[in-house]
């Protein structure tokens, strides 16, 4: 069984998280900022290194089905973290829970727009080059 | 339009090379939101309707979903095949 991490487990990883988060708010933990203040820095970093995975994975393919996958992961783990903070920005914006819900949304409309222009290719994957639109040996 | 041709494309060698850049820098940028790859898109955008409309007016039957959805093929398999590119072993003494 390969060893490696998947976008998949980071996607898994990061619900996780977030679970943590909401669960010690609903519990009124933590009484001290620096430790919800650090969660979110994680949620952050979650959500960064998310969007650069997808980068590495995309740049090394060309199979259109595959690019779809890589970049709905990505925006399904920004859109959990979105739907989990909405309710939450305004309760500890001391904690730069507004700035973690803007940064979510930015880079969910980053990945669902990649998402969404290689689904539209999907349209064209079968269809050949017209001879005369490239230049030769490109 | 149609300068920089002579390489038998209605998109010249050049042009595709530009496109190639933009779209890296778009596409995977390190950044999404950063200015450099909102101006990289914006620019691919333009370069691909300005071509579009040249390949129209050389009689290609595409519409411009399609086109640009070829242009995308073209520049993520010339990035794809350029990572995939064993390193070249720098020249002995």
């Amino acid at each position: 069984m390969s060893q490696s991490i998947t976008l998949q487990d980071l996607a898994t990883l990061t619900n996780q998280e977030i679970e943590q988060v909401v669960a010690n708010l609903k519990r009124g933990e933590p009484a001290a900022g620096d430790t919800f203040e650090r969660e979110v820095r994680s949620l952050e970093s979650g959500i960064i290194s998310a969007y650069k995975i997808a980068v590495y994975l995309a740049k090394r393919t060309t199979d259109l089905k595959e690019l779809c996958e890589i970049w709905k992961t990505a925006s399904e783990i920004c859109e959990s973290i979105l739907k989990a903070m909405k309710s939450l920005k305004e309760s500890r914006p001391e904690c730069g829970m507004s700035q973690l819900y803007d940064l979510a949304l930015d880079y969910r409309n980053a990945t669902f727009k990649r998402y969404q222009l290689n689904l539209e290719g999907l349209e064209w994957e079968k269809a050949e080059d017209p001879a005369e639109l490239f230049p030769t040996s490109s | 339009m149609g300068e920089g041709r002579g390489s038998g494309g209605i998109i010249s060698h050049e042009q595709l090379n530009q496109l190639v850049v933009l779209f890296d820098r778009s596409e995977y940028a390190q950044e999404p939101d950063s200015r450099e790859a909102k101006e990289a898109e914006s620019e691919f955008n333009g370069l691909v309707d300005q071509l579009y409309q040249n390949a129209i007016e050389n009689g290609l039957a595409l519409t411009p979903a399609g086109f640009k959805a070829l242009v995308r093929r073209r520049c993520q398999a010339r990035i794809v095949a350029d990572i995939k590119k064993p390193p070249t072993m720098p020249p002995t003494a």
